[in-house]
Order: C-alpha cells, then sequence, then structure tokens
C-alpha cells in the first residue's frame, strides 16, 4: 500500500482523508428550487471529527492479540479509501484532474474531486479493488469492506443530522460528559425541533382494542 | 441473590416475562443481565463503577434518575458505538462488544435491563394464524390465551392516530386495502399498530396543562420518541411506552421473589448428568463485567433469554452436546425501507397541515399486514436516524446516480450531496415506511463460533444471513405495495433504501422449537434448560414484528417449567 511522506503525520493524514469523505457525502452546497446555495457541509461542522472518534472507539481487539503492531480503525479505513482511488486512476475512469490543494495532509483519495471521490466509494463497496493488499481488518473481508463503506455514509448523516454537533465544548469529551449546549444546525436545517414532552397531535382513533376476545376473526 | 430455585439469563423480551411469571408462583429468581440498569437508585450513575451488585426491591426504581439518563437525544441514546442503549458493557468508555458478520450489515441489539425493548418500537402484533398452524409444535390456537394475557398486562391498545397515520390510512384506502379489525390476521389489510403503549392521557389536547406536566402525567404524549427511548410518566411502572424495564421488571419485583444482576454477562451453563434425568442444567457461570471476575451461580433451573445470538453462543461455548440445529435457521425479516416527499398543498388537502411531523406520536403506528408475504410499518424517526436509514444504508450503493446503472421509476440506494440535503430539508415532509418480509427457515444462515477470534466472554459468535428465493420475491411484493401507497397518498417522489440483509433487526429461530427445545421451551438435550426468547421461534411468524409472541412463549414456558418441576 502507499506509504505516507514524512511530511505529513499519521492523525494530519486520517483526518484529511475523512474530511474528503464527509465532505463528499454531504458537501457546502445546497440543491433549492432557487438553484444551489451554499450552506454548511459536514466537513465545515468537523463531523469527520465524530466519524474517526467513531471507528475507533468500536475497533474490535481480539483476546490474545498483540495489540502493539495494530493500526487505528480510522487509519486502514483512510488507506482503503486511498486503495479505492488508486484503483479509480488505475482503470482510467477519473473524470476530473487531481489536486492536492485542499487537503494537503492527505493522499490520493482526498486529492479527488467530490465526483471521483464517491466513485471510489463505489469501487471499493463493489470490491473491485485488490482487496488481498488491504491492512487489517479489511483485508480479504468483503463483507466487513462493504459494511465500512455503509458506516461512512451512515456516521456522516448521523453526525450531522443528530444532537453532536450541539455538544459544543463538550464535543470531544467522554460520552459520559458530554451536554447538549447549542442548537445543532442539522435540527435547523431539518425542521426538527429537538427532544419533546410531547404534542397535541391527537387526530382520534382508527380502531378499539379487543381484549379478551380470543379467536374472534379466525375460524 | 444465593440460591435460587430458576436463573434467567437476559432481562429483554422475554426473560423479564419469564422472570415475572415465575416469581408471582413463589419461586426464587435471580435474573442476569449483561448491560447496565437505568431507572435504578442503586446505580445511580450506570456508566460508571458503583458499589451495588443487585436489585431486588420495587423501591429502587426512580423515575426522576430514569428521566435523566433517558435523555431522547438520539446521540446520546441510539448511537450504535457510544450511545447509552447500544450493544456493549454499561462503561461507555469502552467499546461495543463486537459482532462478526459474514456480509454486509449491522446487529441492532441492545444490553441493560429492558434488552432491546428499551428501543423497540412496542409494535405487538399477533403471529399470522397461517404461519403457525399445522407447522409449529404447537397450535395457533393454543397461543391465543398466552397471547391475552401479555396484551392485558402490558398492555397492548390501537395506536392514535397522528398526521402521518392518517396519510398512511389514506394511501391504503385510495389503493383498495380494506382496514382488518381482528387481532388474528388471515387476510390482507390496513389497520392502526397494537402497540404495548399506554393511550394518550385525556387532558393531552387540553391546554390547561403544559406538555412537561402531561409528560409526568400517565399516559401517552406522543413525543415521537419511542426509538430514543420513553422516559414519560408518573412512575418507572406506568411510563407510556412498555419496554420490559418499565413494565414486567417492575411486576417481577412486586412479587418479592425476583432479584436482577445487571452487569453480569453470563459465560458458561453449567451442567452435571443426572442419572434420572441424564444431562441436567445445574447453573450459570458469569463474568462481572466491571470487575472481570468470574462468578458461579446454581439452580434447579436455567431460563436462556439473552438473545438470537448469545443463547446459541452460550450454548455452543458451554460445550453442550451437538445438535444440528442450535445456532441454525436464522430469520430476519430480510427488510427494507421506503421514503416518500409529499407537497406541501397535497398534504394540506388530505391532512389539514402542510407536514407530515414524522417525529410526533408512536414511532411507528400504522401497519399494512399481508399473509404470505409480511407486513409494512409507517414510521418517523429523528433526524439522525432518518437520515442515516433512509439514505445512507443500502446494499445497492449509488444506484441512482448517473454514472451508475439501475435507475427505475423511484430512486434506490444511498443518496448523497445536493439531493440528500434536499431530502433532509423537507424531512417534516416524508412518510417512511419499514418492510417485513416473509422469510424462509435455511440452515445454512444462523449463528457458529468463530474458530479464532474470542472476546472477553469466549469465542465470537459468527453471523451469517442470506435471503433465500422466496424472501426475495416477498420483499420484492412488499415494495410495490408500500410505493404504490406512497403515491396514492400523494408522493411526488420515492426512494427505496435496499436495506442489506444483514441488517439484524427482528432476529429469530436460532434455537427452535422441536428441534433445539421442546413444546415447553425445554431443551430436548439438557434437563433443566429452558429458553424463552426469539430464538425459540418456529419460524419468522409470517413477517409480524417478534415481541409479543416471544412474550406469550415466555408466559407459557414458565407455566411450563413450573407444571414441571415445581409442581406439588
Amino acid at each position: 500500500m502507499r506509504s505516507i511522506s514524512v511530511k505529513r503525520t499519521a492523525s494530519g493524514y486520517v483526518q484529511a482523508t475523512f474530511q474528503a469523505a464527509v465532505d463528499a457525502v454531504i458537501p457546502p452546497v445546497f440543491q433549492g428550487s432557487g438553484g444551489s446555495i451554499q450552506i454548511v457541509g459536514a466537513a465545515q461542522l468537523g463531523v469527520h471529527k465524530y466519524v474517526i472518534r467513531q471507528l475507533d472507539h468500536s475497533q474490535f481487539i481480539p483476546v490474545g492479540m498483540p495489540v502493539e503492531p495494530l493500526m487505528s480503525l480510522s487509519m486502514s479505513t483512510a488507506v482503503m479509501l486511498d486503495a479505492g482511488a488508486e484503483e479509480l486512476v488505475h482503470i482510467g475512469a477519473m473524470t476530473d484532474p487531481v489536486s492536492r490543494m485542499l487537503y494537503p495532509e492527505g493522499g490520493t483519495f482526498s486529492a479527488l474531486s467530490r465526483i471521483n471521490r464517491l466513485k471510489a466509494i463505489a469501487l471499493i463497496n463493489q470490491l473491485a479493488i485488490p482487496i488481498h493488499a488491504l491492512p487489517f481488518p479489511y483485508q480479504n473481508n468483503p463483507g466487513l469492506i462493504q459494511t465500512m463503506m455503509e458506516s461512512l455514509h451512515q456516521l456522516t448523516m448521523f453526525g450531522y443530522y443528530s444532537e453532536w454537533f450541539g455538544y459544543g465544548r463538550t464535543r470531544c469529551l467522554p460520552p459520559e460528559e458530554q451536554r447538549v449546549e447549542c442548537f445543532p444546525p442539522g435540527w435547523r436545517m431539518s425542521g426538527y425541533p429537538g427532544p419533546s414532552f410531547g404534542y397535541r397531535g391527537l387526530r382520534g382513533f382508527l380502531l378499539k382494542y379487543p381484549h379478551q376476545k380470543g379467536a374472534d376473526g379466525y375460524e | 441473590m444465593n440460591n435460587p430455585n430458576v436463573i434467567v439469563i437476559g432481562s429483554g423480551g422475554g426473560g423479564a416475562v419469564v422472570a415475572k411469571e415465575l416469581g408471582e408462583k413463589g419461586l426464587k429468581v435471580v435474573v442476569l443481565e449483561a448491560g447496565p440498569w437505568y431507572g435504578n437508585s442503586q446505580w445511580p450513575d450506570p456508566g460508571r463503577r458503583g458499589a451495588a451488585g443487585s436489585s431486588s426491591s420495587p423501591k429502587d426504581l426512580d423515575i426522576a434518575l430514569f428521566r435523566n439518563q433517558y435523555t431522547k437525544f438520539e446521540g446520546e441514546m441510539n448511537d450504535l458505538i457510544t450511545g447509552r442503549l447500544r450493544w456493549g458493557p454499561a462503561d461507555r468508555n469502552r467499546p461495543p462488544w463486537f459482532r462478526n458478520l459474514s456480509e454486509r450489515g449491522f446487529v441492532w441489539q441492545v444490553a441493560g435491563v429492558g434488552g432491546t425493548t428499551q428501543v423497540y418500537l412496542a409494535n405487538s402484533p399477533r403471529a399470522f394464524p397461517e404461519a403457525v398452524e399445522h407447522i409449529w409444535p404447537i397450535s395457533y390456537r393454543e397461543l391465543i390465551p398466552y397471547y391475552e394475557k401479555v396484551e392485558a398486562t402490558l398492555p397492548v391498545e390501537f395506536a392514535p392516530t397522528t398526521a402521518k397515520e392518517e396519510l398512511f390510512y389514506y394511501g391504503a384506502k385510495k389503493a383498495g386495502w380494506p382496514l382488518i379489525k381482528t387481532l388474528n390476521v388471515t387476510s390482507p389489510g390496513y389497520r392502526p399498530q397494537p402497540n404495548a403503549i399506554l393511550p394518550p392521557n385525556k387532558s393531552l389536547m387540553n391546554p390547561a396543562y403544559s406538555l412537561e406536566q402531561l409528560a409526568r402525567m400517565e399516559g401517552c404524549t406522543l413525543a415521537g420518541h419511542c426509538i430514543n427511548g420513553c422516559p414519560h410518566g408518573p412512575s418507572m411502572d406506568k411510563v407510556a411506552k412498555r419496554s420490559t424495564n418499565v413494565s414486567y421488571v417492575p411486576l417481577a419485583l412486586q412479587t418479592g421473589n425476583v432479584t436482577i444482576r445487571p452487569n453480569a454477562f453470563a459465560t458458561r451453563i453449567m451442567t452435571d448428568r443426572h442419572a434420572a434425568d441424564g444431562l441436567t442444567a445445574i447453573g450459570v457461570q458469569f463474568r462481572d463485567t466491571w470487575t472481570g471476575e468470574t462468578e458461579e451461580l446454581r439452580a434447579e433451573a436455567v431460563v436462556m433469554a439473552a438473545g438470537c445470538i448469545e443463547s446459541p453462543r452460550l450454548w455452543l461455548n458451554s460445550g453442550l452436546p451437538q445438535n444440528p440445529w442450535v445456532g441454525k435457521g436464522m430469520v430476519n425479516h430480510y427488510m427494507d425501507w421506503v421514503t416518500g416527499l409529499f407537497d406541501e398543498r397535497d398534504l394540506m388537502s388530505v391532512l389539514g397541515s402542510t407536514s407530515t411531523e414524522p417525529f410526533v406520536g408512536h414511532t411507528s403506528g400504522a401497519r399494512l399486514d399481508y399473509p404470505g408475504l409480511g407486513s409494512i410499518l409507517v414510521t418517523g424517526l429523528s433526524p439522525g436516524l432518518t437520515g442515516s436509514m433512509s439514505f445512507g444504508l443500502s446494499q445497492a450503493g449509488y444506484a441512482s446516480h448517473p454514472y451508475s446503472a439501475g435507475i427505475s421509476a423511484f430512486g434506490q440506494g444511498w443518496v448523497v450531496g445536493a439531493e440528500f440535503q434536499e431530502w433532509m430539508f423537507n424531512y417534516r415532509r416524508t412518510l417512511s415506511i419499514a418492510i417485513l418480509t416473509d422469510d424462509d427457515v435455511d440452515s445454512r444462515n444462523g449463528v457458529t463460533l468463530d474458530p479464532m477470534l474470542k472476546d472477553e466472554h469466549g469465542s465470537l459468535p459468527k453471523i451469517r444471513y442470506v435471503p433465500g428465493r422466496k424472501a426475495r420475491r416477498n420483499r420484492k411484493e412488499l415494495i410495490k405495495i408500500a410505493i404504490d401507497l406512497l403515491y396514492k397518498a400523494g408522493a411526488r417522489k420515492v426512494q427505496l433504501s435496499d436495506w442489506p440483509a444483514s441488517l439484524l433487526i427482528h432476529i429469530e429461530s436460532t434455537m427452535r422449537m422441536g428441534v433445539v427445545v421442546d413444546e415447553n421451551g425445554e431443551a430436548f438435550q439438557v434437563s433443566r434448560l429452558y429458553i424463552a426468547d426469539n430464538s425459540v421461534h418456529f419460524n419468522g411468524l409470517g413477517g409480524v414484528n417478534p415481541t409479543l409472541t416471544t412474550q406469550a412463549l415466555a408466559t407459557r414456558t414458565a407455566e411450563k417449567l413450573i407444571d414441571k418441576y415445581f409442581g406439588d
């Protein structure tokens, strides 16, 4: 697999790669009826930090396995995204030029245009990359590779539209210490009012429950 | 906690029911639960290590504490990795317990007192009679009195109508489906969800009461937090959504005979060979998830209610006798999800308002049942779950993108970028429908032990679910019905998620009645070992939500266990 240039730090590389990934899923643009408008995208909200954190928190370390040489799950996922990007380049399916301007610390994946990043994800999702050359735990593990492609989307969307951004200064604290400090932009975007004590939304009842009617209706 | 008559493993949909039924008959019961206990004053901070071991008093149940812990924030509650309602230890600084799937997907199960019923939608339909009669080792009629008992105890009531149910009924009616009024469904039609949720407070529409006041009184307030964990009610035993931690658990504690030990992960069934009974369960080995210490507890009988993955794993990790059906035959309703987008004007003409209000009312308050195919359920989730489950989860990938083939009359697959934002911007004008498919028992699907990987509780379960031809055909038909209903209701655009098959929510049939356990729930090969969770279902009930049937069977199993081993 690719080696990381000495000028880049491992965490800078992971950050840049995930920033590029969440930015492709939720970019800072919205297509309204009056044309496209700028909005705050997932990368601007820092949703990549949430995705990285959740992945690394979920990492399974089997009992009896040496922990030391183990790559973090976010790192092995970043390497996999680059493998998808390199395959896209290799098969000549890239539609835009690469640019390292946006994410200088990233690898091939983060140098791709948004649409090409999605294409790279699609290639990985189709297992159309050399999966034998991926790092642990993805190596020859198609179910997990595809699950991670789902998770990239799901976590980005959940991070953006749940209360996560609203944790404010407690965003990076352990789960028991997080507190909602502000109304997250995703709620404003979607019109969700936040948790509620209730709604006066009762429109009546269609049927009354037939308690103790036994085999009623079943002959 | 010493010398109980019976040990129950798991306090979810089945375990809590068994504990209450046995306790009521005077048996001493200890329930071992792997996860935390929310709303119990013995654990004021369940995420941090405390001094308490177990609790057996209803006085320990504390609604004020429960309200603080069940915060209704979907990230804090539902996040599968760090949320309170996850499959993992009480200490959320530790990772969740790993699930090893052979196909893409994930398992949505919850540890903790109440188990997965903490997040279930409380949908409580009976099985389709045709899926049980002449197929199961027991008849559908045999189940009816147990259904009735559970329906009265929880209780189950038909869901009230809010905007999303009204729109669903409108679409169903326009599509030509009849209203079905019976609980024993033999022909297709739509109906309100039979939900284990208390009826709305009679003063809900009276502005003299604030909503905060109402949320502290008895009755549902239509707050829409069923899936996030419902904390509304005057006391723990009167919380509106009837997860077992607020229904059967308080009833079990009130018997004075039941002790529940949270943070206790069962790792081995202990057995002995008796001259008369053969191989016999004599106790359980378990691991304290805080201290890591292993303990043993002995009893005259053991009931496994650890769920469809852990019950077979426990059997296999305990080295219990070979049985080709242990862990095998798993069904999962090959689920899917369809979302429709509506115009304000169209909504106004049907509903008299411009929004479907997906976050109002029961999370799922109406359904259409089709014996032979399965069911479809109107469902409204909070926005993070809506985004991730409607648009971020698909075995089709980017099927509807111009650079990928597969576009048809409706969109399909992941939705990203500006199109995703457009859907979410219109969240309040969407209507989602969950699809539950009648799938087939296939011995290749299920749980085996991973030959290599272990966690602190032993060899990991390896899980496989690949739907067969019948499931694929049935799901296709149900998708057509759901899409047609949405268009008939006025949807302008419809999106099919095409969920991965191994999204495991309605897992059943991994320890089936008739092959692993007898018709009374006792293991054929191990005396005094019973099973009382979804795993004993002979099949997927025809494609309806499994919990009520598990609870009816658990009621019956408790009765049979007493008759056999504790009768006069």
